[in-house]
């Protein structure tokens, strides 16, 4: 047990967190207190009035007070009542007058089942309507593709605004009106321009905001089987799960990580998600005349070639570990090659080879550090969620402020007015201004070749104004991109901070999901490949494009959407997608990162490494009965690279209990495939999975992939489970030549934004953002 | 005693039993009064079917909440009522028929179509929309910019 606070609480003594207030106490220990507008990434407000419980004064206090659970700090000794008659009459009156103006609509609300404000409702015991008036209504807005606005279901709570202008500083989207006619919109109809506004959809307490894709693909969430995911649509590798059911992608929603991504995602991870639904998947093997092929004849084309000694594979920054490995093995080391630019291949050896010399930050310290330097582009628009949590660095209340004015942290109105018109120490130095300038103390323009120039004098010149902060500050944070001279520059000033003992730590921009796990394999860009008379493997990538590769004799592809380089080939071989298959990527922290099988459908595809190998077996390259299982591959692969060693540990332990895969209210099982044959088929077997593939299993409270408790159905019930603790972080072993690293030249490319797979997705597209 | 008893048997099939309304046989989807569909597409039915034998699905179209398609296998049903019951929109329920022998299992799969009847059923004068107050059952909305209360 953590060091904690003892207090008594109806009579029972129970330890609270000192850093947390009365009211998150009491919920992680597991005490039901109703609350709207306190959230944990966001602090308390005391808005809503929800939260009320009685504090006594001391053993004789047979009175007490009324007080919001949510502003009062937790002091040792001190006595609440939540069971009072007085309290609980207190929270039933506050929620009778929230609903007073509610909509009777949850049987038509997408949220209805997983809803705040029906746990809380449902927590005060308030059970029928007294007031007989007609109810207030609104004019809902259309705010674009990503979220449905249902004005009338707003109870007032203003997570939706705080969310929104206090923690991603968007403008567009605000409080209108007064008193009992207040309105959370924009001024006009129009998209919602922050790049994470989808997150409304899960801050908001109620079904004002909805998630627009999931609406038309509509179940339930105790309809649905959710699973453990990793979003590919950047580097930071974002912990969500995928909701699916009958073998049809539903939605994807933020899954917590306490040391990631927290309560956040961005719009490309949550709405991009949505490709595996879009048209333009590649679902069949074909030839370049679309014959099709089934499961053998596209590993028996593939063995061929592999058999011909003419393969060159190139591999794929948004592909698992095992594919990439697979591949490699198959095409040989010296044949294997990068689906990237040399640009690209450079600035992923430069980051792999600073995680390998210097400290990496995770995004929970990025977002606590306590002064940043930003080199090279916009991280909120190579890695959005990375952008936030500079952010949420740049906007956080000092800690040294707040405990010279005896403000909790938690405090949040107070704490944002005593930061007032402060900076923290953030710096931003870079040829493009980005979304951060405006908050940072220091935002210089200079041509990229200038931006390298500086970051080594900063590294090696203890002076000025930059160098100052960082040299003062406890746990600085340097993030590079763009340009390996500029990350390579970026590691050397973490590493002279750390020589002076400094908590200096680093982050390197990059795109793909995948980039770390592909640099670990040491592949050179396909671009500098000899291609006369090859025969072309490209696993999941579009690096050929339509142009395809006139000196290579054959191009063939295996992927899961159709990319331009898929169209132009020789060859389709369709395979699974991250959301089809098991498989691992490693993240800008250096974080090794299983994701799980989430979709089930009819015809699956396997995982790429699972033709590969049955082609390698079949070609004669690899001995039959080779990589039964992942785990077996797993072992080869770390055998070879011992940096990825740690991956072992994402194996489930055998004869582990499998929590159950569907929730426990999972409905409908006799009916859903009743059309197709009235008799059940089994259900799906993998024994592979650490989860059960059925509402049976171990039920073991917080470790089921579905965030529910008993009473909590809405996405808050991860206050209640169980922290998991299994993160894997790679590089722990750090060599110590950081200073000596060699200075790559500094060739810059800020890089567009737009990802290869969530450019297939419906929304974004509709969005714009393809 | 029950020797003595006038005999209960009844002519079935020639001599059709009497049943009351509110005997539970074979489900039917019913309209409004106003002949939409009442069906929400809520999920209520199906999660309290103790036998997980109702499926359905909403349709696409962002606002239109009726159901695309709309399952029941009654080979699985034991016509126990919950659905009925908790249907917020009185549209599913159970009806005086019995008579439902086939002689293939696959044949008790009924789809929409052949669970939607043209009338109101039992709850002749309920429509869902006209209370539960989302689609413009309150007052006239308010303006957001007016600063009045
Ligand atoms: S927001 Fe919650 S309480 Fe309101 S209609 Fe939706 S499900 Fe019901
Ligand atoms: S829209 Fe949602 S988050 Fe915003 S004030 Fe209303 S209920 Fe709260
Ligand atoms: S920041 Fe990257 S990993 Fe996270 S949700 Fe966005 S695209 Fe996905
Ligand atoms: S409970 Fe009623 S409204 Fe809801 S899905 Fe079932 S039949 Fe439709
Ligand atoms: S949660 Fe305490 S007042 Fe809103």
């Amino acid at each position: 047990m953590r060091m904690g606070i003892e207090i008594l609480v109806d009579g029972t003594a129970v330890t609270l967190r000192p850093d947390d207030n009365l009211l998150a106490g009491c919920v992680k220990a597991g005490i039901d207190v109703p609350y709207f507008c306190w959230h944990p990434a966001m602090g308390s407000v005391g808005a809503c009035r929800q939260c009320a419980v009685k504090l006594f004064a001391g053993p004789a206090d047979t009175v007490g007070k009324i007080v919001m659970a949510c502003m009062t700090p937790v002091t040792a000794g001190m006595r609440v009542g939540v069971a009072e008659a007085e309290a609980i009459a207190a929270r039933e009156g506050v929620v009778e007058f929230v609903l007073a103006n509610h909509p009777h609509d949850c049987p038509v609300c997408e949220v209805g089942g997983e809803c705040h404000l029906q746990d809380m409702t449902a927590m005060t015991g308030h059970v029928s309507r007294r007031p007989r008036f007609e109810k207030r209504t609104h004019r809902s807005q259309d705010l674009g593709p990503f979220v449905k606005h249902e004005m009338n279901r707003c109870i007032g709570c203003y997570r939706c605004v705080r969310f929104y202008q206090d923690v991603c500083g968007g403008t567009d989207f605000g409080v209108f009106g007064s008193a009992k006619n207040v309105f959370f919109g924009r001024a006009q109809d129009g998209a919602l321009e922050s790049p994470f506004a989808g997150n409304l959809v899960e801050v908001c307490p109620t079904g004002v905001f909805v998630d627009k894709p999931f609406s038309a693909n509509f179940r339930r969430k105790w309809d649905m089987r959710s699973t453990p995911s990793v979003c590919p649509h950047c580097a930071v590798g974002c912990n969500i799960s995928i909701q699916e059911r009958d073998g049809v992608f539903r939605r994807a929603v933020n899954r917590f990580n306490a040391s990631l991504n927290e309560y956040f995602l961005c719009d490309r991870g949550r709405f991009g998600v949505g490709f595996l639904q879009g048209p333009s998947r590649l679902r069949v093997s074909r030839d370049r005349y679309g014959k099709v092929f089934a499961r053998h004849a596209a590993v028996a084309h593939l063995a061929k070639i592999f058999a011909s000694g003419k393969a060159v594979g190139v591999g794929s920054a948004r592909a698992s570990l095992e594919s990439n490995f697979a591949l490699r093995r198959l095409a040989g080391a010296a044949r294997f090659y990068a689906g990237l630019t040399a640009h690209e291949v450079g600035v992923a050896q430069a980051a792999l080879a600073a995680m390998r010399r210097v400290s990496t930050a995770t995004l929970a310290q990025v977002a606590r550090a306590d002064a940043i330097l930003i080199l090279g582009p916009d991280p909120q628009v190579v890695a959005p969620r990375l952008g936030l949590a500079l952010r949420q660095a740049a906007t956080r209340p000092n800690d040294a402020l707040l405990a010279a004015r005896e403000i909790p942290a938690w405090h949040d109105a107070a704490a944002r007015t005593a930061m007032a018109g402060q900076k923290n120490p953030v710096f931003v130095v870079g040829p493009a201004p980005t979304a951060l300038d405006a908050l940072a103390r220091l935002a210089v323009r200079m041509t990229a070749e200038d931006t390298v120039a500086y970051a080594l004098e900063v590294a090696h010149s203890p002076a000025g104004e930059v160098t100052d902060a960082l040299l003062t500050a406890k746990t600085p944070v340097v993030v590079a991109g763009g340009s390996a001279a500029l990350i390579v520059a970026g590691a050397k000033i973490v590493a002279a901070l750390e020589a002076r003992g400094i908590k200096a730590r680093f982050v390197p921009l990059l795109a793909a999901a995948n980039s770390i796990g592909l640099a670990c394999m040491g592949a050179e860009s396909a671009g500098s490949c000899a291609t006369a008379g090859a025969q072309m493997v490209a696993l999941e990538n579009d690096f050929f494009g339509a142009a395809g590769l006139a000196a290579a004799a054959s191009v063939t592809v295996l992927d899961h959407i159709e990319t331009a380089t898929a169209q132009a080939a020789d060859f389709c071989v369709a395979v699974g997608s991250f959301a089809d298959t098991d498989g691992m990527f490693v993240n800008l922290e250096g974080r090794a990162q299983p994701f799980y099988k989430a979709i089930f459908g009819e015809n699956d595809a396997p995982a790429a490494w699972e033709i590969l190998r049955d082609a390698g077996i079949l070609a004669g390259i690899l001995p039959p009965g080779t990589w039964p299982t992942r785990a077996a591959l797993l072992a080869d692969m770390t055998q070879e690279f011992s940096d990825l060693a740690p991956c072992l540990r994402a194996l489930p332990a055998p004869g582990e209990p499998k929590p159950p895969g569907l929730p426990h209210r999972f409905s409908g099982r006799t009916a859903s495939r009743a059309h197709v044959d009235v008799r059940e088929a089994g259900p799906p077997m993998r024994a592979e999975s650490p989860f059960g593939t059925t509402m049976e299993g171990a039920a073991q409270h917080g470790a089921e992939p579905l965030v529910w408790a008993p009473g909590w159905n809405s996405g808050q019930a991860v206050l209640r489970m169980a922290e998991a603790d299994k993160d894997i972080f790679l590089f722990q072993d750090k060599i110590p030549d950081a200073l000596m690293m060699p200075e790559p030249p500094w060739s810059y490319d800020a890089g567009s934004g737009v990802e290869e797979m969530s450019a297939h997705s419906p929304a974004i597209i509709a969005r714009g953002w393809a | 005693m029950h020797l003595f008893h006038k005999t209960e048997t009844q002519q079935y099939p020639e001599q059709k039993p009497k049943l009351a309304p509110r005997f539970r046989g074979r489900i039917v989807l019913t309209r409004d009064p106003d002949g939409r569909e009442r069906c929400v597409s809520c999920h209520l039915c199906s999660a309290v079917c103790p036998c997980d034998c109702i499926d359905l699905q909403k349709s696409a179209a962002p606002e239109d909440w009726t159901p695309e398609y709309f399952r029941i296998n009654f080979s699985r049903c034991i016509f126990c009522g919950f659905c009925e019951e908790a249907c917020p929109t009185s549209a599913i329920q159970l009806v005086p028929d019995f008579e439902m022998s086939e002689f293939s299992r696959q044949s008790l799969v009924y789809e929409k179509e052949h669970l939607l009847i043209a009338g109101t059923g039992k709850d002749s004068g309920y429509n869902f929309f006209k209370v539960a107050g989302v689609k413009g059952a309150g007052a006239p909305p308010k303006s957001p910019k007016s600063l009045l209360p």
